[in-house]
């Protein structure tokens, strides 16, 4: 009896906890609507997926060709549109490097200065991840610390309660 | 081997004369160290009793770090992303205090998994630490805090998009979320609120819990192994609480040793200034099983995955009530216990795979 209580609350926890993973087969919800596309802020988002997702580059350039076919119709005055060509262009040919400075050219124009330089550092300044090697003073710090681990494993190997 | 009269043998090395003895007398007499005397069972100086205490350290290195870079951060949307560039290119050893940060807090949400899963196993959190049970949850949902706020700092595009699913996110909680909208406060902006969050009032709730958390360890002891049923008395050897100190002091050195080579070999990065209106990239990995469910559940899945797993986990000590610590005999737990961690190594491998989707309107 007491043993079939047990089964059936465990159950209960598995049956919750698969409930969890099943709300994913759940169909996706949509979310919100399309606004007015304002052409520099299009602009800066050709740009965010040009630095953003290398891979996905060709919807950088629809934003671009979005861009131009307004900027065609009616010039904002906010973009130089021949830099937003060469940008095109650039991404067309995979010379993303390029692509991302002509883009920054084309915003350059841009009067509410949000391209402007902060603290010394532009927009697009940015670091990327991965193995580096260390300063002279970060080898220093890593060999003090090195030192203080071999300590650690001194009183590791002393007080340990499995040996 | 220490034993019980290793430690009346301690005592009465601490009380008898010698080189520096009226000294360490004195001291004791005012601050009583000697207290810290006191017998834990030996089986607490193991690996897997010190993951608890190893997720404190853990937390000690994020505080020491996060507050030398509190000194040069700026936490303004305007400011935020160059005062971390200036960390990383021109503050003396930001890069490695900002990888130490970086690499601690990562460390901390594995140790506080670990232990969790520690607990799981050997069934500690039965009778009469269900209530220590639940507020080691609300740790971990502390923890789970620090992480998101602390990867919002930097105000890069992936810090943008996760302020943005922030806000969506609030919209669901109803007046609950207003916190967390850029309507609340207006005047200031909402980077700056999480700044505050991370640096404020989640350490403060943490510090309340971490005392609760280990009063009630005090108060209960250390939990037996899983061979000891519950109300069952088994006589075990026993160390002085300072050797637990020292052992856990000696992982903590052998913790910082790793977080420290980790940052010296390996580079923080930084995005470039936000975009609005794109969603492209993922957010820190231990979100990534949530983010996942979003994909293909929306935003209700970010919003209620958590909420279920915390209330199921917070259930747990009420269902399995029998005395039977030994996981070969709580098989159903374990089968939970692993069908969780499974699902969410799954959920975590398809996100590390695939490419950011959008999820905002």
């Amino acid at each position: 009896m007491h043993t079939n209580r047990s089964k059936t609350r465990a159950a209960v926890l598995l049956v919750a906890s698969a409930a969890l993973v099943g709300t994913a087969a759940l169909p996706a919800s949509a979310h919100g609507e399309d606004g007015e596309a304002d052409p520099v802020e299009t602009v800066r988002q050709a740009l965010a997926i040009v630095i953003n997702t290398p891979g996905a580059a060709d919807e950088a350039t629809e934003r671009i060709e979005e861009v131009l076919a307004v900027e065609a119709d009616e010039p904002s005055g906010e973009l130089d549109v021949a830099a937003l060509e060469d940008a095109a262009d650039a991404i067309e040919a995979g010379r993303l490097g390029p692509a991302e400075q002509a883009l920054l050219a084309a915003l350059a124009a841009d009067r509410d200065g949000q391209t402007a330089d902060v603290l010394g550092h532009g927009p697009t300044d940015r670091l990327t991840g991965g193995l580096r090697g260390p300063s002279a003073g970060e080898g220093a710090a890593f060999a003090a610390a090195a030192l203080a681990g071999l300590g650690g494993i001194g009183l590791i190997r002393r007080h340990g309660g499995e040996r | 081997m220490t034993t019980a009269s290793d430690v009346q043998a301690e005592q009465r090395q601490a009380s008898s004369p010698g080189p520096g003895s009226g000294l360490r007398r004195a001291i004791d007499e005012r601050l009583g160290l000697s207290a810290l005397r006191y017998p834990v069972p030996r089986h607490a100086n193991s690996v897997a009793w010190t993951l608890g205490g190893l997720t404190l350290a853990a937390l000690g290195i994020l505080i020491v770090t996060g507050i030398l870079l509190a000194q040069f951060y700026t936490p303004t949307p305007e400011s935020a992303r160059a005062s971390v560039l200036h960390i990383e290119t021109e503050v003396p050893f930001g890069s490695l205090l900002r990888g130490i940060h970086i690499w601690a807090a990562q460390a901390m949400f594995v140790l506080a998994l670990a232990h969790l899963a520690r607990i799981l196993i050997t069934g500690s959190y039965k009778r009469p630490r269900e209530a220590n049970w639940l507020i080691g949850l609300g740790l971990l949902a502390m923890v789970g805090l620090l992480l998101f706020t602390g990867s919002t700092l930097r105000w890069d595009q992936e810090a943008f998009e996760a302020v943005a699913h922030n806000t969506e996110l609030a919209g669901l909680a109803g007046g609950l979320g207003t916190w967390f909208t850029a309507g609340f406060g207006a005047g200031t902006p909402l980077l700056t609120r999480l700044y505050l969050a991370h640096v404020s009032f989640l350490p403060a709730l943490i510090f309340l819990l971490l005392i609760l958390h280990l009063a009630l360890v005090k108060r209960h002891g250390v939990s037996p192994p899983a061979s000891v049923a519950v109300g069952e008395q088994v006589p075990e050897e026993t160390v002085p609480f300072v050797s637990h100190v020292r052992h856990l002091v000696g992982w903590s050195l052998v913790l910082l040793a790793v977080l420290v080579g980790l940052a010296a070999t390996t580079a923080n990065p930084v995005g470039a200034a936000p975009v609005d209106g794109v969603e492209l990239t993922k957010p820190l990995w231990p979100f990534w099983w949530l983010y996942q469910l979003e994909n293909w559940i929306g935003l209700r899945g970010l919003f209620w995955a958590p909420v279920v797993l915390f209330l199921l986990l917070a259930a747990v000590p009420f269902i399995d009530r029998r005395p039977e610590r030994r996981p070969g005999r709580r098989r159903w737990v374990m089968a939970t216990v692993l069908a969780i961690g499974a699902g969410w190594a799954v959920l975590t491998v398809m996100v590390a795979v695939a490419a950011p989707a959008a999820h905002l309107g």
